[in-house]
């Protein structure tokens, strides 16, 4: 017969208020750790995973423009680039690697990237591919990634035709079919969301323009394509040491032909420290949230509190000592704080899961729901504190009951 | 035969809404012996319920002193009080005061937890002296009148305590059952040895005892009323 018996008692017979209470509580702590959690593994996903390069070479434009078109495969090409400045890092004996890219199609919204078979075949980073084979270079074959298998239901054998520019317009279909050849595994990366071309089938397709040595080029089918037309939209680059890294980082940013991002990881950073206010927000939101759940749980119980005056007054009269009535009432805060951090970690999974599908469609990257965060116990512990803090006014109400008053009979 | 209740220079005041100090208690003495029967008879505003509330502790008198077996229960600090309330007093309202949350059981058992000792078996046990044994699980609201009074008897005297204060316990009661409801309490009382102070209007009921004092009379204050 503790203050908790007495405390899921009185619960239990206002259990409509105990479910609005803890549904108010769960969607607070609930979005708060979401919150964190997406903070965290967004960052986490951006920044600290190893993307394989070292720096991202395009035109000259912002290093994050770069970044974005180039390995996230998000916003605009800045431009391109000349296959001579492609070669000349290739064969620089600093560059350990050098993976040229070329974007300006999609298929039903999904990037075309024109490509070298090094994008599958690098010994560290090579794209995995899970059914049939990389494409040959010199014919109109695809790879395609998970998730464009996935949401398009592409498979081996199938013959697509790519669209012009990166935002699907089914006016702008080109005449040339590719087949896929294979379908990449789950990377968890913006990669999943790319249909791979070579290259060379990329500068060969209808309307193709290259203008790599100024003048307007446009391959034909079979011929030989010279390298002063190429163009690069941007190279991927892996360099021997990070030392020398920075000195041709820095050279390539001298120059007016090209734009180095390097290290790739802070130029992220430096997208996220930008944007770093819309998560201060969101979590001062999510803290507000929460105050406001806790002050559902002061009403809750400070509702009751005139009924229940009469029955602090018998639990004094039979012996209970003022403070087993401030046990009570913190104890019934305890336990709808408790119900409701509880009931938080379903509203949790269900955020995390429903931000993690929009996000892995948008950007391929994938957020773990049941990944742990540190907002998964400092959210809870947080709103439990706070509930009981708000309790301790009607807590210090029952402390104050005038039980001679409150026993004199009603009628 | 030893003093169960000791009352010495008893007074307590309130302010009234005029600011004024009003005195409701002013005893120079009161002595109730153990395991004896006292009826405590008054008008309306003689300050009986205040009088029983000072020798429970649940109110604190301006002055005088309250000995309870020897203790004397108006220097104990507050926790204390409530703790010797718990255990040495069993207190039956006129409105039973039952917690309505609460079942029966849970009722008897509550008024045991706050002495420190639960025993669901002696709790039952006492539920059946006062012929509730099949309504034990039932809530205040699903008993009669008179099986509410009795889950209050049970309560008040299922810590066995060695004085049992009632306030107008048959006033609820219709004529023929307060008899049998009286009937019960002073039987129980005399089983657990206990001192028993009544206060009622019921002449019929006071009868039956053989010391009835008027507080009209050991209160000196009440002329002043």
């Amino acid at each position: 017969m503790g203050s908790v018996f007495i405390a899921i008692r009185s619960l239990k017979c206002n259990a409509l208020s105990t479910f609005i209470t803890s549904c108010s509580i769960a969607l607070a702590c609930g979005l708060m750790m979401a919150v964190y959690s997406f903070k965290e593994q967004a960052r986490d996903a951006f920044i600290m995973q190893d993307i394989g390069y070292d720096a991202v070479v395009g035109a000259k434009s912002s290093q994050l423009q770069l970044v974005l078109n180039s390995i996230y495969h998000l916003e605009q090409s800045p431009g391109n680039i000349s296959w001579e400045l492609y070669k000349s890092l290739k064969e620089n004996r600093m560059v350990k690697n050098a993976i040229p890219m070329v974007v300006g199609d999609n298929y039903f919204g999904y990037r075309l990237v024109g490509t070298t078979t090094e994008i599958f075949t690098h010994k560290e980073n090579g794209l995995p591919v899970s059914k049939g084979k990389i494409f040959d270079g010199s014919k109109n074959e695809a790879v395609v990634g998970a998730i464009v298998a996935e949401k398009t239901g592409l498979k081996i054998g199938d013959k697509i035709k790519a669209y012009h520019g990166l935002i699907f317009n089914p006016e702008d279909m080109h005449d040339n079919e590719f087949e896929i050849v294979g379908i990449l595994e789950n990377t968890n990366t913006p990669n999943d969301r790319v249909i791979w071309i070579s290259i060379d089938s990329f500068y060969r397709m209808d309307g193709h323009v290259l203008r790599g040595s100024g003048e307007s080029f446009e391959a034909g089918a079979q011929v030989e394509i010279p390298d002063e037309h190429k163009e690069v939209s941007a190279v991927l680059v892996e360099f021997r040491s990070p030392l020398l890294a920075q000195r041709i980082a820095a050279q390539i940013n001298r120059g007016d032909q090209a734009s180095a991002a390097y290290p790739i990881a802070t130029v992220m950073l430096d997208l996220f420290d930008k944007v770093g206010w819309v998560h201060k927000v969101l979590e001062l939101v999510s803290w507000l949230i929460m105050v406001v759940a806790a002050a559902t749980v002061l009403v809750s119980i400070y509702n009751t509190m005139n009924e229940r005056r009469r029955e602090f007054a018998i639990f004094r009269s039979l012996g209970a000592p003022r403070s087993r009535l401030v046990s009570i009432i913190l104890s019934q805060a305890f336990i709808l704080s408790l119900l409701g951090v509880l009931g938080g970690f379903i509203f949790y999974f269900i955020i995390l899961s429903v931000a993690g599908q929009i996000i892995r469609a948008q950007t391929g990257v994938l957020l773990e729901t049941f990944k742990f965060s540190h907002a998964l116990w400092f959210g809870p512990v947080a709103m439990i504190i706070i509930s009981l803090f708000v309790a301790m006014i009607p807590a210090f109400k029952a402390y104050r009951t005038d039980v001679a008053e409150n026993l004199k009979p009603t009628s | 035969m030893t003093s169960l209740l000791k009352i010495t220079g008893l007074k307590k005041s309130y302010k009234s809404p005029d600011s004024q100090m009003n005195k409701v208690i002013d005893i120079a003495s009161f002595d109730l012996a153990a395991e004896s029967e006292v009826a405590l008879i008054g008008q309306s505003g003689t300050g009986k319920s205040t009088f029983l509330n000072i020798i429970c502790g649940i109110l604190a008198p301006d002055e005088g002193e309250v000995l309870v077996n020897g203790s004397s229960i108006t220097s104990l600090k507050e926790s204390a009080k409530d703790r010797f309330r718990a255990r040495n007093i069993g207190y039956i309202f006129q409105t039973f005061n039952l917690l309505q949350n609460f079942t029966a059981l849970e009722n008897v058992m509550i008024g045991m937890s706050f002495a420190g000792k639960v025993d669901k078996k002696m709790a039952m046990e006492t539920l059946s002296k006062v012929g509730l044994q099949d309504r034990m699980m039932y809530k205040p609201a699903q008993l009669s009148t008179g099986q509410q009074q009795r889950v209050a008897v049970a309560r008040a005297l299922v810590n066995k305590p060695s004085l049992v204060i009632a306030d107008e316990p048959t006033g609820n009661l219709d004529p023929e059952y307060a008899k049998t409801a009286m009937g019960l309490i002073r039987d129980l009382c005399r089983e657990n040895k206990a001192g028993l102070l009544v206060v009622s209007h019921d002449k019929e009921l006071i009868s039956s005892f053989d010391r009835v004092d008027d507080l009209s009379k050991i209160n000196n204050s009440v002329s002043l009323l």
